[in-house]
């Protein structure tokens, strides 16, 4: 191991004093750790929330509600207000340089500026 | 403002008595830890964790927290992206937690025996039981922790709390020490707005990286391959053309075929030799007209460039012309059909000449029938018609050739100039002869400062169907009124909101939020928005004066505790906090 590396001290050691079992005892070299563990959508839905009361507040029923405002529409590309939305693309724009632009953009800009907004289509 | 990282190794871990509970604070952003009625946490790092392999022996080390990045030259961290043991704000991969911990506590200065000290350790508000217990389970087992307290970060503070932290927006009402009523903004988080702005602001810049990159890259293969090939005529040369000499009838069958071979080798060789003298004698002709234009440069500045946008100003309309009447329409035809046509697009010659030949094709037939395609002939029509959208590549002719060559002249030259239709014929040529300048070196962050905090109050910009900050708290107020309250509550409440957490710190977030929820308040509520002393540290701070009282003793749940209530009792375990 270089010399920098090891007197920067960033690796972080194998064995620990302060404990009961170490790393490589837990997980053995070798074997693929990584689905072991659940994800987020899979903890929530063990839960089961929904056989508990619904007053009492949980992960799932503090979220908050969508909104009642009516939504803001900015353009895609500048950032600006937006009131104008082309048919062909639904990308959202401000003015007629900017709509220039769009006309011109290949598919996969197109596509990753809906990505942004999470209005792109997903196949 | 920036964030800093302290990992010095502390000394003093033999020194702290047992009962000193150790602090945590997981946050999703930063892993803080100390200890309890300090003023700051002792050891500060990024939350997370690469797991990279060394180049030469191979070995897989692990690497917790910000790190020099120069170090990591050594390692090939292909595979390993640093990785959170966060999956929106709630812990879910203890292996990774497992080695935070780990360098945490060495770095705490830990060094033998179980860690015997009661530690606090903060989670999101509403924890799932399962990260709780696997939480609870780590620490008990591998580390032999006596006592564990779990307490919501957001809520060390006062009254209704809004956190913004990296992970999540969470609008906390706290009344006479309970948690009444939460709402959070789960999806939003601090990531977004990073991922947002990088996306906004590069994708456009993308475009013009990837564009420079193909062109050096094409330059350096031309300038490449011209090396090779005159490494080759070196090789063939010490080639022996023995045989091309002697005359056939000499000759073995073998033997003749070895002429053949070699004849062949030698002409090939020759071919490109002359080429490759052909080639060089262009350059010199090139260089000679360039020095001839440098010479009348050199003499009469002027009057060169005057010429010189003269021609430029030609060239650029003639091009100009054929662009308008090739493309009147094409440059929509990317995203559409291949082939269409709309309505009142002026068709180019190939396309001219396809709709000629269908035409003829359905017309010259038969007496109101159709017939064609019975004979077989009739499908060579279409070899004879071009194939879609060839048309688009026709090359740069002459004229554009030119221009674009005048064009960088000019640019050279010329302090004032601006090339024409620099939108369309740009990508290709200008990066190649553009010197740098320090604007290839800058970012430009315009827009990107308000829009990206504005996804804060308006989850819609990035596709989240949820209520922004400002309508959260609004929201939850006024579920709370519903329930039990009076006005001079809810008044108090609003009266005294305390903004936290890393995300609050933009400019202009407090008169933002009060602006907000003055809006949907009714009229004349007093609203006063506090922001945190240390919005960052705030969280360990408030924990470990929580920690320093005598309450703390009475939350800790032990390991048999643990064992012997059982998982639904961890549910129910919630921290009584106390002012």
């Amino acid at each position: 191991m270089e010399q920098e590396v090891i007197e920067s001290e960033m690796i972080l050691p194998t064995y620990m004093p302060f404990k009961k079992i170490q790393m490589h005892d837990k997980y053995p070299k070798g074997q693929a750790r990584g689905r072991h563990w659940k994800h987020l959508r899979q903890i929530i839905q063990a839960e089961n929330y929904q056989n508990y009361p619904p007053h009492e507040p949980n992960y799932v029923n503090i979220e908050s509600p969508p909104s009642m405002h009516p939504r803001k529409q900015i353009c895609d590309i500048t950032g600006f207000e937006a009131p104008y939305s082309d048919p062909r693309t639904h990308l959202r724009y401000a003015n007629t340089e900017v709509f220039k632009l769009i006309r011109s953009l290949p598919n996969e800009y197109v596509q990753s500026y809906l990505g942004l907004r999470n209005a792109a289509v997903v196949l | 403002m920036p964030f800093i990282c302290q990992t010095q190794r502390q000394t003093d871990y033999n020194l702290i008595p047992q009962s000193c509970p150790i602090v945590i604070d997981n946050g999703a952003s930063y892993f803080r830890i100390g200890w309890a009625g300090e003023t700051e946490p002792r050891i500060v790092f990024r939350n997370i964790v690469q797991r990279p392999r060394h180049k030469i022996t191979g070995e897989t080390i692990t690497v917790v927290g910000d790190h020099d990045p120069a170090l990591l030259k050594y390692f090939d961290c292909t595979r390993s992206g640093p990785r959170s043991a966060f999956d929106n704000d709630v812990v879910f991969q203890f292996e990774i937690m497992e080695y935070i911990l780990d360098f945490a506590f060495d770095r705490l200065g830990a060094d033998e025996a179980p860690i015997d000290h009661p530690i606090l350790i903060t989670e999101c508000a509403c924890n799932p039981v399962w990260s709780r217990s696997k939480m609870a389970e780590l620490l008990f087992e591998t580390y032999g922790v006596p006592s564990i307290a779990f307490g919501v970060d957001a809520a060390f503070s006062y009254n209704l709390l809004m956190e913004s932290l990296f992970m999540k927006r969470a609008a906390v009402p706290m009344l006479v020490g309970l948690e009444f009523l939460i709402q959070q903004l789960r999806h939003v988080n601090g990531n977004d707005i990073q991922s947002f702005l990088a996306e906004t602001g590069y994708v456009s810049k993308q475009e013009i990286e990837s564009a420079i990159v193909k062109v050096t890259q094409s330059l350096r293969k031309a300038k490449g391959e011209q090396e090779e090939v005159e490494e080759k005529p070196d090789i063939s040369n010490t080639e022996k053309y023995t045989l091309i000499d002697i005359p056939d009838n000499m000759l073995t069958p073998e033997q003749v075929k070895e002429k053949k071979r070699q004849l062949f080798l030698k002409t090939t060789s020759e071919g490109r030799q002359k080429a490759k003298q052909k080639r060089f004698e262009e350059e010199l002709e090139r260089e000679r007209r360039n020095k001839e234009d440098e010479q009348r440069r050199l003499e009469n500045p002027e009057l060169y460039m005057e010429q010189l946008r003269v021609k430029y100003k030609e060239l650029a309309e003639k091009v100009e012309q054929r662009k308008r009447q090739k493309t009147n329409g094409n440059n929509g035809n990317d995203n559409n059909v291949s082939g269409g046509v709309g309505r009142g697009e002026r068709l180019n010659a190939a396309q001219k000449e396809r709709m000629r030949l269908l035409t003829t094709a359905a017309f010259d037939r038969g007496k109101g029938e159709d017939t064609f395609g019975i004979k077989d002939e009739d499908w060579q029509l279409y070899k004879k018609m071009s194939k879609d959208n060839d048309d688009e590549e026709e090359g740069p002719n002459e004229d554009e050739v030119e221009l674009a060559r005048v064009a960088s002249k000019l640019r050279e030259i010329d302090p004032t100039f601006f090339p024409k239709s620099d939108a369309s014929s740009s990508g290709t040529e200008p990066p190649r002869f553009r010197p740098l300048t320090k604007e290839d070196f800058q970012i430009l962050i315009g827009v990107e400062r308000f829009r990206c905090p504005e996804i804060l109050f308006h989850p819609n910009l990035v596709g989240i169907e949820q209520a922004g900050l400002d309508e959260m708290v609004g929201v939850s107020i006024q579920r709370l009124q519903s329930t039990s309250q009076s006005m001079e509550e809810s008044n108090e409440l609003t009266n005294s909101i305390l903004i936290t957490g890393g995300s609050c710190l933009y400019p202009g977030m407090s008169e933002r939020l009060e602006a907000g929820i003055r809006m949907i308040r009714p009229c004349g509520t007093p609203i006063r928005i506090l922001r945190a002393s240390d919005a960052v540290l705030d969280a360990w701070i408030g924990a470990a004066t929580f920690a320093s009282t005598m309450h703390f003793q009475r939350q800790v749940f032990t390991k048999t505790d643990y064992y012997e209530k059982g998982e639904d009792w961890l549910r129910q375990y919630h921290l009584k906090y106390t002012f």
